[in-house]
């Protein structure tokens, strides 16, 4: 299992996308954007309306997974301000069950504003242990902080076989975590986005679908 | 175009029993106009007026340059003379390019404003600026010359119905082109919808000759039907390059040959080299500019570069200020662009037909054949060369394989009929079962599609207040768009060609046109490659668009080429193994190539037509097995993944494999023992169906199914993302389709594109078929002769990328020659 040391503390990257801190038995997941696929019906393009399914099943199976007791939603929950609406009842049973299952930390992102089910508390920021979780990260901060919003992917060579996958991204004072969506794409951490974040020491926990790979700027198995 | 047809085929007229000429064409100014300069018409001219005159569909079969664009215009001349236009729509003529169609109109200028003739006629394409199409809409032309995209686009307007009713004739020239592509699904849907329109309007098919005529004939003729053969009398010189140099075994580059490429194009007034990819045209174009002392001036014209930078060429070519243009597929089509003296073709031809086709476009000279040289670039393209000239010179052509119907052409279309306005499904039905391509579609199938199309379709009735179409009003099955709005969309969509996704290059502010974005993710800032002719350097990518300046490396990285990969035709596939399963044939070859087959008989034996030849040798450690196939890169493919699955399935330990068109190549841990065991024809039936839809080629073509349906929205070059489009991949919709709706009509429809396209399963199971009980195993204990390009292959395949230069290439064949103990004395 690889572990990552971040502000003196041990985090697991899952095969999901998602962060697991054992101290704490905290899961922590971003952009999970729900209901991505079915906001472009409202253009008229109807996209397969799976992917809530999907991606709920796959956090219900982290959680029974690695057994959390809390649950860090680090922002974009929601693909927009309707998505809850548009939820199908099963999907939204399940939904439920995960939310009255575990104790909830509900950052909100900028797809989201406001759309913290009604009991739990809604943070711009939260700090807990020395680290601020935020939705996006603050550059100029360099305190820990851990956010998610940029759905970070790496593109490498991996056996003659070019891949690009999600990745966690960190750095000294910053861990950046990939998104958990079905349907979310991901932008390429050489873009301008990160050119404040990645530097020559930075590392990457690469998401493939049998281990997690750490890898430096070079691309290289560090 | 009268002028030339009438001069180059003088002399098979002169020879012919005149035909009797209708009054209707006796009475037109045409025919004083043509006799005026000691002319007059041709048999097939007249057959055509008279079956057009019967009430026929007509084909007209051709070689190019035999003037068969007339023969397609003449009834339609004749009938608009003697009725007089009457400012409606009288004749539709579609072209594949839109280039045709331009030219096209312009050879109809001439003797229309020679005669003075009453009738308008313009042309109607992607190109045309908005004024004109609204002009075009208000006061329609008597003749229009159009595309398959422009005329479905003109059939969504809610008043098409009253624009075409007049119709008389519609002309589709280049037939021969469409019939294996979607945009066949396209047009003949099309057709269908104007026979509604229009039921007196006859069609005129003008197409290349081709060996199968009935089915062209089935495809496009409704009426009572007649064929119209126009018969080549002067056949093409057609030679190879005869080159003291070593020919090498294997690559794709002829840098052997460019000495004498270029020797070639000097002694003409004007040569088009053709190649048969975009790499190897930027390739060749700098090759021969580095041998240029003489200063000849020399094009390139390739499908990516800017339509501007392509039409100054081709404007160069026709006022014969060019010397020497390289192209590809791109100048490939009937256009008379100038007086071309010789065409190159480097490169094997891949098909007899698309070989006359090219060399056609050297015929412009009185009675003179028309001038070809050909290029091998490696041993197995010489064969394939001879084996395309022999057939050229019996007069064999390849057939013509017209697809079924897509479904996602099928759900496009029914959307533009929405556009159109309202539609009765059922009615609908029976008018697209009427277009060829769709004569089996099932009614589930086509109301799958009528759902798709309305709110995607799915299972779950979630998205129905979104819906595209809806009931009218208590109408059952009656359906029509909720909003009017939505046929821009379908505007914005129309079409059956998605390329690659694609980037804009521009140096400074200049566009230069665009390229793969798969190819430039693999730069970085500083790498150079070869566009346009120019070595660029890559300076990063902003806002979509890369960023080049000019470099001075005389070395650069060649451009990937993604698409337009041309299947090995069957016909000539099956001549290329009857030339070299036949020793008799070979003493005329030069004799590098003699050595080299001499040495592949002695060394092991010689695949010949009814034989499958497979060879097992162990090579540093691990075994090998190549099969000779020869069934097409395509077919290739597919049975390699098989291959691999039933290898694991034995535990051979498959290690990979690679393809060219005429062999498979796979290495393993374990050796191959008994080949009947993995070329048994239960392959295609029990792996196949298991293995399809995990494989990372329906995903592709998925991607393409989603775009032509309308699922996504088509991207264009550099256009800037906005937040209604759909960016995700169409991978991540696919996984999530093929987990929970499997049934869905998307999926279907990859699927039968796959069977028929990228698989080519139909293909490759009479090829296992033939093969049961016909393997010959030869176990060697080394490389083979023939094997050596597809281990280098393999060599080349795992080498990094920036030491896949030719000359390393050379060295690794000489290497692995010596390895075989290959002495090759040339």
């Amino acid at each position: 299992m690889t572990q990552i040391n971040f502000a003196n503390e041990i985090f697991e990257p899952q095969l999901c996308g998602a962060l697991f801190w054992p101290t704490e038995k905290m899961l922590i997941v971003s952009d999970l954007h729900l209901e991505k696929g079915s906001s472009f019906s409202k253009f008229k393009q109807f996209l397969p309306p799976y992917d809530t399914s999907e991606t709920l099943l796959k956090l219900s199976k982290t959680c029974d997974d690695v057994s959390p007791e809390t649950i860090l939603f680090l922002g974009d929950v929601y693909h927009d301000t309707h998505s809850l609406n548009r939820m199908k009842p099963k999907d939204r049973n399940l939904w439920n069950e995960i939310l009255e299952g575990y104790k909830i930390i509900w950052v909100e992102g900028n797809h989201d504003p406001g759309q913290a089910p009604s009991n739990i508390e809604a943070y711009e920021e939260f700090t807990h242990k020395g680290i601020t979780f935020r939705h996006i990260a603050n550059e100029t901060d360099d305190q820990p902080e851990m956010s998610g919003h940029y759905h970070p992917v790496l593109k490498f060579f991996h056996k003659r076989q070019k891949l690009r996958r999600p990745c966690f991204v960190m750095n000294e004072s910053k861990i950046i975590l990939p998104s958990y969506g079905t349907f979310t794409g991901g932008l390429d951490i050489t873009d301008k986005a990160f050119q404040n974040i990645v530097n020559d020491k930075t590392q990457f926990f690469v998401v493939t679908r049998k281990k997690i790979l750490t890898m430096d700027m070079n691309k290289k198995a560090a | 175009m009268i002028q030339k047809t009438h001069q180059k085929d003088n002399s098979e007229f002169e020879a012919n029993v005149p035909q009797e000429i209708p009054d209707e064409l006796e009475q037109h100014p045409l025919t004083s106009w043509i006799r005026d300069k000691g002319w007059d018409w041709f048999d097939h001219q007249i057959h055509t007026l008279k079956a057009a005159q019967d009430d026929k569909d007509i084909v007209v079969f051709a070689p190019t340059g035999a003037g068969k664009t007339l023969c397609g215009f003449l009834p339609s001349l004749v009938d608009l003379y003697h009725r007089g236009s009457n400012k409606k729509l009288h004749t539709l003529y579609i072209s594949p390019l839109k280039a045709l169609a331009v030219d096209v109109h312009r050879n109809i200028t001439k003797p229309s404003e020679d005669l003075d003739l009453d009738f308008t006629f313009e042309t109607r394409t992607g190109d045309t600026p908005q004024s004109r199409r609204a002009r075009q809409k208000k006061k329609p032309p008597d003749m229009l010359m159009t595309t398959p995209e422009s005329l479905a686009l003109m059939l969504s307007y809610e008043d098409s119905h009253e624009y075409f009713k007049d119709l008389k004739f519609i002309i589709i020239d280049e037939l021969h082109a469409f019939l294996h592509s979607k945009r066949a699904d396209l047009l003949s849907l099309n057709l269908e919808r104007l026979n509604q329109f229009a039921p007196q309007v006859q069609r005129i098919g003008l197409s290349a000759t081709i060996c199968d005529k009935e089915t062209a004939k089935d495809w496009l003729c409704r009426k009572d039907s007649s064929i119209v053969q126009i018969e080549q009398k002067v056949l093409p010189q057609v030679k190879i390059l005869q080159s003291d140099q070593r020919m090498p075994w294997s690559g794709h580059s002829a840098t052997y040959a460019v000495e004498q490429i270029y020797e070639a194009i000097k002694k003409v007034n004007l040569a088009v080299v053709f190649v048969n990819t975009r790499a190897q045209a930027e390739f060749m174009f700098q090759s021969l500019w580095q041998l240029n002392d003489d200063n000849l001036k020399i094009g390139v014209h390739h499908g990516s570069l800017e339509k501007e930078l392509r039409r100054k060429v081709e404007a160069h070519m026709a006022s014969g200020e060019l010397d020497c243009v390289v192209a590809t597929g791109s100048l490939d089509l009937g256009l008379d662009w100038a007086d071309v003296d010789l065409v190159l073709q480097v490169g094997a031809p891949k098909g007899v037909s698309r070989l006359i086709q090219r060399i056609g476009r050297s015929n412009h000279r009185l009675n003179e054949p028309s001038q070809a040289l050909l290029v091998p670039t490696n041993r197995f393209e010489y064969i394939e060369c001879l084996a395309a000239i022999e057939e050229i010179q019996k007069g064999h052509l390849d057939g013509i394989d017209p697809k079924e119907g897509s479904l996602d052409v099928l759900a496009q279309h029914i959307f533009g009929v929405a556009c159109h306005r309202l539609f009765d499904a059922q009615k609908l039905y029976e008018e697209v079962i009427k277009a060829w391509p769709y004569k089996n579609l099932s009614e589930k199938d086509f109301y799958d599609c009528v759902a798709f199309v309305k709110d995607g379709g799915y299972a779950l009735k979630s998205y129905e207040r979104f819906s595209r179409l809806v009931e009218d009003g208590d109408q059952d099955n009656v359906f029509k768009l909720r909003d009017k709005r939505d046929a821009r969309r379908y505007r914005m969509n129309i079409g059956t060609i998605v390329e690659a996704p694609m980037l804009k290059v521009m140096m400074r502010n200049r566009t230069l046109g665009n390229i793969e974005e798969n190819f430039i993710n693999n730069l970085t800032e500083g790498d150079t490659f070869l566009f346009g002719g120019k070595v660029l350097r890559f300076d990063g990518i902003h806002n979509a668009i890369v960023k080049v300046s000019k470099s001075k490396d005389k070395q650069a990285k060649i451009p990937s080429y993604a698409g337009g990969r041309m299947p090995l035709s069957t016909h000539l596939s099956n001549a290329v193994r009857g030339m070299i399963g036949n020793p008799n044939t070979w003493a005329g070859f030069p004799e590098q190539i003699q050595f080299w087959l001499k040495l592949q008989q002695e060394k092991s034996s010689m695949p010949d037509q009814k034989r499958l030849l497979v060879e097992t040798f162990p090579r540093d450690k691990k075994h090998y097995m190549v099969a000779y196939t020869f069934i097409g890169w395509n077919a290739n493919q597919t049975l390699g993944y098989l291959v691999l699955r039933r290898m694991k399935r034995l535990n051979l330990k498959p290690l990979g494999f690679v393809m060219t068109d005429y062999a498979l190549t796979v290495w393993s841990f374990n050796p191959i023992k008994n080949p009947e065991e993995i070329f048994e024809p239960g392959l295609i039936y029990e792996d196949f169906e298991e293995w399809i839809f995990d494989t990372p080629l329906i995903k592709r073509l998925f991607r393409d199914t989603a775009v032509i349906s309308g699922l996504v929205e088509r991207r264009h070059p550099g256009e800037v993302k906005t937040g209604r489009q759909v960016l995700m991949s169409t991978d991540l919709i696919y996984d999530v389709l093929m987990k929970y709706e499997p049934e869905h009509i998307l999926l279907k429809a990859a699927y039968e594109d796959a069977r028929h396209g990228l698989i080519d399963s139909d293909r490759l199971r009479d090829f296992l078929i033939q093969s049961k009980e016909n393997i010959e195993h030869k176990q060697l204990d080394q490389i083979s002769p023939m094997a050596v390009p597809a281990v280098l292959l393999i060599q080349r395949e795992t080498v990094a990328r920036e030491e896949r230069e030719d000359y390393v290439i050379e060295d690794m064949e000489a290497e692995i020659l010596a390895e075989a103990g290959i002495h090759d004395p040339n």
